[in-house]
C-alpha cells in the first residue's frame, strides 16, 4: 500500500464515519423541517377539537376542497362555538357546583386561552365588537411551509380522495401540531408513483402526474 | 404557397445592408470582446473551487436549522366571495382610454392582479361585448400597473401641501363664488358624471364646460355636424365592409377604438371561403394599419388631403352628381383609379375613413361615404359612437378667456394640457391669471404641478362608474378594490357633488339617474333593481335603441373649405403619430408600456424621428444620430431612425414621450458595474413632440413643415428582435435551391392560380426518435392566424402581467436581454431598392414546445424536459443557468435572468401573480403555454366533475387577442379548433425542416391582390 492509498482510505473512512454520526443524530438537510412543532399564540389543541370532539377537518379548513390553500379559519369561525363555549366543561361544572353549595350565582369563567380569541377580535365583556379596542387577529405560526417554487393544490388532492393524514399525519392526536412528513419532492413523487401503480383506495382510474410542471411553474 | 417564392424577408435596414443574417455576430451589442475567463486576479480556477467547496460545506452545516418563522394571519370575518387562494372575477369596463372596452378583473385575496378580455354569461368563450367583443389591448392590459403606482398622490393637496377633503371643500366654496368657473375635461362617456357636472354648472351660472381630447377627432366630429347636423362619430362597422380605404388613420392601432375596429376588421377579412375584404391604406409613415393593407399608397399628409379631394370629385362624376366647387383636382394615377373603381364596385359595402385633422378632408370623406351609400350600412350614425367628443375650438376659447383674465376657477379633469397642447407654454402663461386651478390628476404631472388644489381621482379599478361609449350599450365599471385601501382619493363625481352641496349618496344618485335616462325596460327587466343587478353582474347591458332618422347630406357642407396647394413647401413634413403601446402621454409612467417594443420600429423606452430610408441616406443620418428639428419658432432635438415604408419627405414622431416624472425610470434596470441608466442625467424617457403640432383653422393639426440638421451626437436605441438571426445553414436547407422562409405569405391571385404549394411543408418522413410515449392524455398545441394578427402586441403585455415577467430597462433591452416571453417578429419584404413600398408581416413568436425539443437534449441537469401532455417544461429550481438550451433553441425564445430584477417597490409587487414563481438570478425561463391556467382548469374539472371543453383553457395571449388570431387546445381531439386549424392547407410550421416537431403553427398570410401594387 502506498502512502497515497492509506491516505485515501483514511479520508473515505472519516467521511463514512461522519455520515453515520450525522445520520444517527438530529441533523437534517436544509429545507427539511420534519418534526417542527412551533409554539402557537393560542394553545389550540387539535387533539381536543379534531380528536375528542371529532369536528371535521373541513369545518375549519374549508378551503381544502376548493382552493389551493386549506386555509386557516377566520376568527369568526372560532366564535361560532366559542360565543357560548368559554371554558372547559369541568371548570364550568365545578364552578356551578361550588356556587350551588355557597348559594350564589355562578361566576363567569373564561379560560385565558379563549380570552385570546376575544382579544384578537376586539370584543368586549359581552362579546360585542368594541370599535375602540384593537382587533389584531391571530398571528398563527405556519407549520407546513413549501418553498415558493412549488405549487401544491389542496383541492386537487382532497377531491381525488387523498386523506388529510396522508401528509399531515395523525393531527387528531396532536395537542400542538407537528410537521409529520418531510414534504420533500421524494415524498410527493413516491405517493404519485404509488397511486399510478396501485391506485388510491382501490380506485385505479386516477392518474397522478409526475410531470415537473405539475408542481413547478 | 408560392409566396415564399423568391420573397426575401429582412428584419431591419442594417441586416439588409450587409446581409449579416448569415454572418455570425458578436454577442455583445457594441461588438466588444468577452472578458477572458482566466483573468489575472491571483485566483486560479482550482483554488477558487477549493475555497468554494469548503464554503459550500459550511453553508450546508449552517443550514441545518428549522426554517425562519413565518406567520399566517387569517381574516377576522371572511368575506363571502373570498376563498384564500381562489381567483374571482368582476365584469367591468376599461378606462385606459375612452373606447369603453369590456373586461374581467381577476382578483386574488382582495387585490386585482390581472385584467382580462370580456367574457359574457354564456361561458368562457362568450366574446359578446357590444364594443370590444372579447379582446383587450396592450394599454388596457398594462393599465393595471397604474393602480399600484407608488408615485400617485396619497392625499388631496392644497397649495402643494397634503390636506383633507373637508378643508379643501370649505376653502373652495368661497372661491367658487368669486367668479367665473371653467371646467376642462376629456371626453366623458359616463352619463352620471355628465349629470353631476350639469348640476354643478347649473349651480354656478355663467360657468362653462370645455371638452378636449389629446387624440383629437374634432375635424371628423365637425364634419358630421356640418354635413348631417349631428356632432357625433359614426360607428365604423368594419366587419360589414368589402372595401376599406384608410387615409392617415391608424384604426387598427391607436385610433378611437382599436380593439373594436380590429375585431371587426378581422371578421371582415374572413368572409365566405376565399372571400376577403380589400384594404387600401394611404399614409405617410408605416402604421400598424398600413402593415395589413393590400394596397399601400405612400403620400405626405398634404398629398393625402389632395387625394381625398380628387377622389371625391371622381366619384361624384361617376355617380352623375356635379362635383362641388373648389375640390382639388389632381391628375389621377393608377392607384387613385384603382381606389375609385373598387369603391364604386362596393357601394354600400365600403368604408372610407381618415384621421387627418383637416376640415375639408373630413367633409369630403363624409361626402364620399354618402355618395357610396355607406351611411346606414357600414357607417352607423343612427346609433353613433361617443368615444370622442372633444372640440378643438373650445380649448382655444378657454385660452383666450384666461388670457383676458375672465376665468376665476379652472377645474381640469382627466387631462394634462400643459404637456400635450402644442402651445403649452402659452396655456401655462394664461393660466397664471386664473385664481384657482383644480386638478383631478391621480399622479403628479405637468398640469398638477401648476394647480392650487389637487383632488386625486381613484384608479378605475377603485371606483364605480358607468359609460355609454356607443349608443345602446350601458357599460358599468365596478371597484375591484376599495377607493381608500391604497390612497385617499375621491372620484370627480363625488367632488362635484360635494362642491354642488348635494349630499345624495353616489350609488343612489347613479341609480336614480340611470333609471330615468336609460331605457331599461327595453332590456326586458321587470323592475330597475333586477336590471341593475344584472348590469353589475354582466358589466354591460345592450338596449335596443330607437333609431333616429338619418339627416340628408347637406351639399352646402363642402362650400368654403380650404385645400392645400399642389406645390410642396420646402423641407420635411413632420407627422405626429402614436405608438401602439403609448397612444398618449397618459400612460408614460407605466413601465410595462415603456418596455413594450413598438411593433413597427421594435423600439422600447423612447421615441425617435423616423425618416424615409432614402432621405436618411441622403442626409447621412444613421440610426441613433440626434437631429435638430427646426421650425421658425422652436427646435427639438431627437434621435433619428430610418423607417422602411415611410415617405421620403415625411418625418414621423410618436407623441406621448418626454413626460415629466419619467426620470423615475433612471434606475429601472439591474444595478451592476456596466449598467447605463435608462434615463440620462436630468432627462426623461423620450422627447415630447407635442409642440410641433399647430392650430390651423381652429383645429389641432399634427403636421407642419420643418427643417432638419444633424447635431453630431448619437444615442443607442433599445431595439429588440434585430438580433438572434434565425436563418438556415445551407446544409440543412431542403434539397432544392429555394429555401423555406420563416414567414409565409401568398396572394389571393397566386392561391387561385396555383393553390397551395407544398414546398413550404416538410414531409418529416425520417425520424431518429421513436414515438414511445403514447398515452391518452391531451397534447397541447397552438395555431396563430397571420391574417388575423395585426401585431397590436396586446398578447405581449398580457403575458408579462400573467407570468410575472420583469421590466429590465433600456440598457438591458439594448444588450438584447429583454425578458418578454412573446415577441412579435416583424419582417419586411419587397424590393430593397424601393424601401417605400415594403410589405410588413407580423409573426408572434414564443416557445414552440417542440416534441423533439433541441433545448431538452442539451440541458446537463434536466431542468428542461418534456411533459406527458406535450409541454416543454422549464423547471426553475433545477436550472443552473448553463444557457445551453437558449443556444440550441432554433426559435430563440428562451430568456435568461441575468440579474435579480428589482422588486423593491413593495406596492408594485402587489400586482404579482401568486400562482407563478418569481424567478431568481441565473435561471432560464420561457413561455409555458400558461401551464398554471391548464392546471387551474384541471383543478376545476376535478372538483366539479365537468370535463374540460375545447377552448376552455385560454393562455393569457389567447384570452386577450382582439382578433382571436390565436387558437389553443388539444391536438389529439379530432373536433377541436386547433385540430381544424392544423388541417388548414395554409397552415405551416416555422423551421419544420429541422424536424423539431413544434406544437405551434401559423396560418399563411394571404394578401388580397393579384400582384403587388394592385
Amino acid at each position: 500500500m502506498t502512502r497515497r492509498t492509506v491516505w485515501i482510505i483514511f479520508v473515505v473512512s472519516c467521511m463514512m464515519g461522519g455520515a453515520a454520526i450525522l445520520a444517527s443524530s438530529n441533523v437534517r438537510l436544509p429545507g427539511n423541517d420534519i418534526g417542527y412543532v412551533p409554539e402557537q399564540p393560542i394553545a389550540f389543541s387539535h387533539r381536543l377539537h379534531a380528536g375528542e370532539l371529532a369536528i371535521s377537518c373541513l369545518y375549519c379548513h374549508s378551503g381544502a376542497e376548493q382552493s389551493r390553500h386549506a386555509g386557516i379559519p377566520a376568527v369568526s369561525v372560532c366564535m361560532n362555538c366559542h360565543l357560548t363555549v368559554k371554558a372547559p366543561m369541568a371548570e364550568v361544572k365545578a364552578e356551578a357546583a361550588a356556587a350551588t353549595a355557597e348559594g350564589r350565582d355562578p361566576r363567569r369563567i373564561v379560560s385565558p386561552e379563549i380570552q385570546k380569541i376575544y382579544d384578537a377580535m376586539g370584543l368586549d365583556k359581552d362579546l360585542k365588537r368594541d370599535p375602540k379596542r384593537p382587533a389584531p387577529g391571530i398571528s398563527w405560526i405556519k407549520v407546513h411551509d413549501l418553498p415558493d417554487f412549488v405549487y401544491f393544490n389542496h383541492g386537487r388532492h382532497v377531491n381525488a380522495g387523498v386523506d388529510c393524514t396522508a401528509c399531515h399525519g395523525p393531527v387528531a392526536t396532536m395537542d400542538r401540531v407537528r410537521q409529520e412528513s418531510n414534504l420533500s419532492m421524494g415524498f410527493c413523487v413516491n405517493c404519485h408513483r404509488d397511486v399510478n401503480e396501485n391506485g388510491l383506495a382501490g380506485d385505479h382510474s386516477l392518474h397522478a402526474s409526475t410531470d415537473c410542471a405539475g408542481c413547478h411553474y | 404557397m408560392t409566396s415564399s417564392s423568391g420573397q426575401n424577408y429582412w428584419m431591419s435596414i442594417d441586416s439588409l445592408g450587409d446581409q449579416s443574417l448569415e454572418t455570425p455576430q458578436s454577442e455583445s451589442p457594441d461588438g466588444s470582446q468577452p472578458v477572458s475567463p482566466e483573468s489575472d486576479s491571483g485566483w486560479s480556477r482550482r483554488s477558487f473551487l477549493r475555497a468554494a467547496g469548503f464554503g459550500g460545506a459550511g453553508a450546508v452545516v449552517a443550514g441545518c436549522s428549522p426554517a425562519p418563522i413565518k406567520k399566517a394571519i387569517p381574516f377576522l370575518v371572511q368575506p363571502e366571495e373570498i376563498v384564500p387562494g381562489r381567483a374571482y372575477y368582476y365584469a367591468s369596463t376599461c378606462a385606459g382610454c375612452s373606447a369603453g372596452c369590456g373586461m374581467m378583473v381577476k382578483n386574488r385575496d382582495g387585490r386585482p392582479i390581472k385584467l382580462e378580455g370580456f367574457r359574457g354569461a354564456g361561458g368562457t368563450m362568450d366574446r359578446s361585448h357590444p364594443v370590444s367583443g372579447g379582446g383587450l389591448c396592450s394599454v388596457g392590459q398594462a393599465s393595471l400597473l397604474g393602480l399600484y403606482d407608488s408615485k400617485r398622490f396619497k392625499n388631496p393637496q392644497l397649495k402643494g401641501k397634503d390636506s383633507d377633503y373637508s378643508k379643501i371643500d370649505a376653502e373652495l366654496s368661497s372661491r367658487f363664488a368669486a367668479g367665473k368657473i371653467w371646467v376642462l375635461t376629456a371626453t366623458i362617456t359616463s352619463p352620471s358624471t355628465r349629470r353631476r357636472l350639469e348640476q354643478f354648472l347649473a349651480k354656478h351660472p355663467g360657468s362653462e364646460h370645455v371638452v378636449y381630447d389629446e387624440q383629437s377627432c374634432s375635424a371628423l366630429l365637425d364634419a358630421h355636424d356640418r354635413a348631417f347636423g349631428q356632432r357625433v362619430l359614426p360607428r365604423y362597422r368594419f366587419e360589414r365592409a368589402d372595401v376599406i380605404v384608410g387615409v392617415g388613420c391608424d384604426f387598427l392601432g391607436t385610433w378611437v377604438s382599436p380593439v373594436e375596429f380590429a375585431a371587426g376588421y378581422a371578421k371582415g377579412r374572413e368572409k365566405n371561403a376565399g372571400e376577403t375584404a380589400w384594404h387600401a391604406q394611404v399614409e405617410g409613415t408605416m402604421s400598424l394599419t398600413g402593415t395589413k393593407a393590400d394596397l399601400r399608397v405612400v403620400k405626405t399628409e398634404r398629398e393625402q388631403i389632395r387625394l381625398i379631394g380628387t377622389l371625391a370629385g371622381m366619384l361624384a362624376r361617376r355617380a352623375g352628381v356635379s362635383p362641388p366647387q373648389g375640390l382639388p383636382n389632381a391628375k389621377p394615377d393608377a392607384n387613385l383609379k384603382s381606389l375609385e373603381a373598387k369603391l364604386w364596385g362596393a357601394r354600400g359595402k365600403s368604408i372610407v375613413v381618415s384621421g387627418v385633422q383637416h376640415a375639408g378632408t373630413q367633409v369630403a370623406v363624409a361626402f364620399i361615404n354618402d355618395l357610396l351609400g355607406n351611411y346606414g350600412q357600414t357607417l352607423d350614425i343612427e346609433s353613433p359612437s361617443f368615444q370622442r367628443q372633444g372640440d378643438d375650438h373650445g380649448i382655444q376659447r378657454l385660452t383666450s378667456a384666461m388670457a383676458a383674465g375672465g376665468v376665476e376657477t379652472l377645474i381640469i379633469h382627466d387631462l394634462n394640457p400643459l404637456y400635450d397642447l402644442p402651445d403649452a407654454a402659452g396655456f401655462a402663461k394664461a393660466m397664471k391669471s386664473v385664481g384657482t386651478v383644480i386638478s383631478t390628476s391621480s399622479a403628479p404631472n405637468e398640469t398638477s404641478a401648476a394647480a392650487t388644489v389637487i383632488c386625486p381621482e381613484p384608479h378605475f379599478l377603485e371606483r364605480w362608474d358607468d359609460a355609454i361609449p356607443v349608443k345602446g350599450a350601458l357599460c358599468l365599471t365596478q371597484p375591484a378594490i376599495s377607493t381608500t385601501t391604497l390612497f385617499k382619493t375621491r372620484s370627480f363625481r363625488d367632488s362635484l357633488a360635494a362642491w354642488a352641496g348635494d349630499k345624495t349618496d353616489d350609488l343612489a344618485f347613479r341609480k336614480a339617474h340611470l333609471s330615468k335616462t336609460v331605457d331599461w325596460r327595453a332590456a326586458s327587466h321587470a323592475n330597475f333593481e333586477s336590471f341593475w343587478s344584472a348590469a353589475v353582474h354582466d358589466g354591460v347591458v345592450e338596449m335596443p335603441s330607437k333609431v333616429a332618422p338619418l339627416g340628408k347630406f347637406k351639399s352646402t357642407a363642402l362650400k368654403g373649405l380650404s385645400w392645400p396647394s399642389a406645390q410642396a413647401a420646402d423641407g420635411f413634413e413632420v407627422i405626429l403619430n402614436e405608438k401602439v403601446g403609448m397612444p398618449s402621454g397618459r400612460h408614460a409612467h407605466n413601465a410595462w408600456l415603456q418596455e413594450l417594443p413598438d411593433p413597427i420600429t421594435k423600439m422600447s423606452w423612447g421615441n425617435a424621428a423616423l425618416f424615409g430610408v432614402a432621405a436618411a441616406a441622403e442626409l447621412r443620418i444613421s440610426d441613433g444620430d440626434i437631429v435638430a428639428i427646426r421650425t421658425k419658432d422652436l427646435v427639438i432635438e431627437i434621435p433619428a431612425k430610418a423607417q422602411p415604408g415611410q415617405h421620403d419627405d415625411v418625418i414621423s414622431i410618436a407623441i406621448g414621450y418626454g413626460r415629466s416624472g419619467t426620470e423615475r425610470f433612471a434606475k429601472v434596470g439591474p444595478d451592476w458595474i456596466e449598467a447605463r441608466p435608462t434615463v440620462a442625467a436630468d432627462g426623461v424617457v423620450g422627447v415630447n413632440a407635442a409642440p410641433l403640432a399647430v392650430w390651423e383653422d381652429g383645429l389641432l393639426r399634427r403636421t407642419r413643415m420643418v427643417t432638419v440638421e444633424k447635431t453630431g451626437r448619437h444615442i443607442d436605441f433599445a431595439l429588440s428582435q434585430t438580433y438572434d438571426s434565425i436563418d438556415l445553414p445551407a446544409n440543412t436547407a431542403p434539397g432544392e435551391d429555394r429555401r423555406r422562409n420563416i414567414v409565409h405569405e401568398t396572394t389571393t391571385g397566386a392561391l387561385a392560380a396555383k393553390g397551395c404549394d407544398d414546398h413550404a411543408r416538410h414531409r418529416g418522413d425520417v425520424d431518429l426518435w421513436t414515438d414511445d410515449h403514447a398515452n391518452n392524455l391531451p397534447h397541447w398545441g397552438m395555431a396563430i392566424d397571420l391574417n388575423r394578427c395585426t401585431g397590436c402586441s396586446a398578447c405581449v403585455v398580457a403575458c408579462q402581467v400573467e407570468n410575472n415577467i420583469p421590466v429590465v430597462g433600456h440598457d438591458e433591452v439594448r444588450r438584447r436581454r429583454d425578458m418578454h416571453w412573446i415577441r412579435i417578429d416583424r419582417y419586411y419584404s419587397g424590393d430593397p431598392e424601393k424601401p417605400e413600398d415594403v410589405d410588413v408581416i407580423h409573426q408572434p413568436m414564443m416557445c414552440h414546445h417542440c416534441d423533439n425539443a433541441p433545448c431538452e437534449t442539451v440541458c446537463p441537469v434536466l431542468a428542461t424536459v418534456h411533459s406527458e401532455e406535450g409541454l416543454n417544461q422549464q423547471v426553475y429550481n433545477r436550472c443552473v443557468g448553463t444557457r445551453y438550451c437558449a443556444n440550441n433553441c432554433p426559435y430563440k425564445v428562451r430568456r435568461f435572468n441575468w440579474f435579480d430584477y428589482s422588486r423593491e417597490d413593495r406596492l408594485q409587487n402587489m400586482v404579482l401573480n401568486p400562482d407563478i414563481a418569481v424567478r431568481s438570478r441565473g435561471v432560464m425561463e420561457k413561455c409555458s403555454f400558461c401551464v398554471q391556467r391548464i392546471q387551474a382548469a384541471k383543478n376545476e374539472s376535478k372538483r366539479t366533475g365537468v370535463e374540460i371543453f375545447d377552448g376552455q383553457i385560454q393562455p393569457a395571449c389567447v384570452q386577450t387577442c382582439p382578433t382571436e388570431a390565436i387558437v389553443f387546445g388539444d391536438v389529439k381531439k379530432a373536433d377541436s379548433a386547433i385540430t381544424k386549424a392544423n388541417a388548414d392547407p395554409l397552415h405551416f410550421k416555422v423551421l419544420e425542416e429541422l424536424n423539431v416537431k413544434p406544437s405551434v403553427g401559423y396560418r399563411t398570410l394571404v394578401r388580397n391582390r393579384k400582384v403587388k401594387g394592385e
